[in-house]
């Protein structure tokens, strides 16, 4: 197990660009899917609001009851300088002046000069809360023009005005289904980008450190025997690659709060024909005797430049349509299509799935053959 | 008469309509320092590669320890340590571990392995670099790392292919001697090479080869007998005219006399006291007379006078 031994000598020795990029995905990754959560969530909004009385009446004081109920109610001062001073420490967010006449007006019919303000300059509470008066007058009026007393418009309008509706929101077909959320789904997306990325800078370095010519020679030149040298390097490969996937799967596993169900374990399967794929894609490249630095920009323009064309950062549905036949050339973008139908921007087809499961498949195994050339004619060249 | 080690029997090696070797027979005994001495692309390289199985061959026979090498005789190659001219080490391990590795394609018990990798590290000389990883050793010191992954595992039989280019004088000269030292500890020593003066100094029996043939075999004395130039004289001399020139031509033993730039080549074959005759000539015609030197022939010599061609290239 010598060859073996000194696979993972090598890989330790080469992890760090590796684990920066993990601990970078992973981090975002969580960070993604917390805010889109969020997003996912109503509530409504409670102002701090002061009241300046100037009507007294009875329809001011249900007004001021009403804004009341729904936000909190702070005293401003009655001078300029202290309201400017409370809008300025954010004391209060909006101060409403009743003008005197309220009553009289609002039972006119009249909308004009019921009130005054002082408010911040473009504020979302200003609009917010001259959007509550404007439907608090108005449903009044109605109640009032429907015939209902003052005293009874004031309290339907209340009831009306301040009634919470229960609102359930259904998913549409592009946000995924429960099993496998949009938020989650982002996570699987950017998958393509960080598994070629790891693959490259880890696997493909080592396999490139052990394929230079000069070790490759006294390898060679030894009493071990190729085939035992080539099943030593694909255990350490294998080894290395099912846990990279099985890292990336349990953190999402983790992100999704349990054991996957339903199309998350097909996103999971997608996920591990494409770490294949990216194992297959650093086994190519690192079967050319290159540079290190030379590696290390292959690495950047492979994973940056495949995920930018597989619609890996931007939604395949918002590219050029040159851009996406170009793609179609490439792995990431059989992945990317099968994600789409997990996630539902695509019908999902079980035969449709399968047939991009076996193009990825397809990639590898081309690539990998295509290595086997490489190495066969890298072979002639150094006995020769 | 010692063991024969390597045998190599009628050996061809065709590269399409390039024949690499052709019909090449070597025999190296136990002991030697058998020295492959030949100019870029004569076959010295494809040789080594046939003796490891790493080349197929078109035909002919090759044989190690008295028995027939194939790419599956792991119990032969175990016996085999090889030295390549570039250093071939992983920059990611320690002096140590490198050594380690290489040692244990070969020994794969730890504890006899640990003390090889000891032995070889005093035997280059890298004690107090062991934690050092590649990249911060010098050139000497990483020539020296790259014989110890070569030679930890003791084997019987060493090649060493051109280990010695582009190595400065003073690391050349520890890369000789630990060759001389290995061959001392009972090591047979194949060394390919196109500098001879390397060859001259640490090889036992020589063969040269040229275009994929062995064009000449022996010690160097035998081999410097097999050809005509026995002396080459050379004189500082002014104003030496064609008839004296002439004179010193048809004096015994001299084949040739050339006047050059002011100074005077003589070739003699056979024959004592050339160099006296020679200026005995020049005395005569009271020339006046700056440096003379007396050459005997070198392995270039031999080389130029069987090829008609230098060992080594004007840029090496």
């Amino acid at each position: 197990m010598q060859v073996c031994n000194l696979f993972f000598k090598l890989l330790r020795r080469n992890m760090k660009t590796a684990v920066i990029f993990t601990a970078v995905f992973l981090v975002i990754a969580f960070a993604i899917s917390g805010s889109s959560d969020k997003s996912e969530m109503f509530k409504e909004n409670r102002l701090s609001v002061a009241v300046i009385d100037n009507d007294s009446s009875e329809a001011s004081k249900a007004l001021t009851d009403f804004i009341g109920s729904k936000h909190e109610l702070r005293d401003a001062g009655s001078d300029m300088a202290e309201i400017t001073e409370n809008l300025y420490w954010e004391s209060v967010n909006y101060v409403l002046i009743i003008n005197e006449g309220f009553e009289q007006r609002l039972t006119a019919g009249e909308t004009e000069d019921l009130f005054g303000e002082y408010r911040v300059h473009d504020d979302f509470s200003t609009v917010y809360m001259k959007t509550v008066l404007n439907e608090y007058v108005k449903t009044a009026q109605a109640c009032l023009a429907a015939g209902s007393s003052l005293t009874e418009a004031l309290q339907q309008t209340s009831e009306a005005v301040g009634m919470n509706t229960e609102v359930t929101y259904s998913k549409e077909s592009s946000e995924g289904s429960e099993e496998f959320s949009s938020s989650f789904a982002v996570y699987f997306q950017y998958m393509p980008y960080i598994l070629i990325s790891v693959m490259l800078s880890a696997l493909g370095v080592v396999l490139s450190s052990l394929n230079k010519k000069g070790v490759r020679y006294r390898t060679e030149c030894s009493a071990v025997s190729p085939r035992s040298v080539t099943l030593q390097i694909f255990a350490g490969a294998a080894v290395f690659v099912i846990a990279v996937w099985l890292i990336y799967n349990i953190a999402g596993m983790i992100m999704y709060g349990g054991i996957f169900r339903g199309k998350a374990w097909l996103a999971a399967l997608n996920s591990l024909i494409f770490t294949l794929v990216s194992a297959s894609i650093a086994i190519f490249v690192s079967s050319f005797d290159l540079e290190d630095n030379v590696f290390s920009v292959i690495t950047q323009i492979l994973g940056l430049g495949i995920s930018f064309l597989c619609g890996v950062f931007v939604p395949l549905s918002v590219m050029n349509s040159g851009v996406i036949s170009a793609a179609r050339f490439l792995p990431a973008y059989w992945y990317i299509r099968a994600n789409d139908m997990l996630i539902g921007r695509e019908a999902f087809s079980a035969g449709s799935f399968t047939g991009f499961l076996l193009i990825e498949t397809g990639f590898a195994v081309v690539l990998l053959m295509l290595t086997f050339v490489v190495k066969r004619s890298r072979a002639h060249e150094t006995a020769a | 008469m010692a063991n024969t080690v390597v045998k190599i029997d009628g050996l061809v090696k065709r590269y399409k309509d390039l024949i690499a070797l052709d019909h090449l027979a070597l025999e190296i005994r136990e002991g030697e320092v058998f020295g492959l001495l030949g100019p870029n692309g004569s076959g010295k390289t494809t040789t080594i590669n046939c003796l490891l199985s790493l080349l197929a061959y078109d035909n002919g026979s090759i044989e190690i320890f008295g028995k027939p090498m194939t790419p599956t005789s792991y119990d032969i190659k175990r016996e085999i340590g090889i030295i390549m001219q570039n250093v071939a080490v992983f920059d990611e391990l320690t002096v140590y571990d490198n050594i380690d590795y290489f040692c244990g394609l070969y020994i794969t018990d730890k504890a006899q392995r640990k003390q090889y990798v000891d032995e070889a590290i005093k035997f280059v000389g890298l004690e107090d670099f062991t934690k050092f990883y590649p990249k911060k050793l010098s050139g000497g010191l990483l020539r020296r790392l790259n014989i110890a992954c070569g030679i930890a595992h003791k084997p019987k039989l060493i090649i060493l292919d051109e280990p010695t280019v582009a190595v400065d004088p003073q690391s050349r000269n520890k890369i000789l001697e630990g060759i001389e030292e290995l061959n001392r500890q009972g090591a047979t020593i194949i060394y390919t090479s196109h500098y001879m003066e390397e060859v001259e100094q640490i090889c036992t029996r020589i063969a040269i080869m040229d275009k994929g043939h062995k064009v000449a075999e022996g010690t160097k004395e035998e081999l410097k007998k097999m050809i005509k130039n026995t002396e080459t004289i050379s004189v500082e001399v002014r104003g030496l005219t064609d008839e004296i020139r002439e004179q010193v031509a048809s004096l015994p033993h001299v084949y040739l006399a050339e006047y050059t730039d002011g100074i005077l080549k003589v070739c003699c074959s056979g024959g004592k006291h050339n160099l006296i005759r020679v200026l005995g000539v020049l005395q005569e015609h009271e020339l006046h007379i700056g440096r003379v030197y007396s050459e005997l022939p070198t392995l270039n010599d031999v080389f130029l006078e069987i090829t008609g061609k230098a060992l080594r290239d004007k840029e090496d």
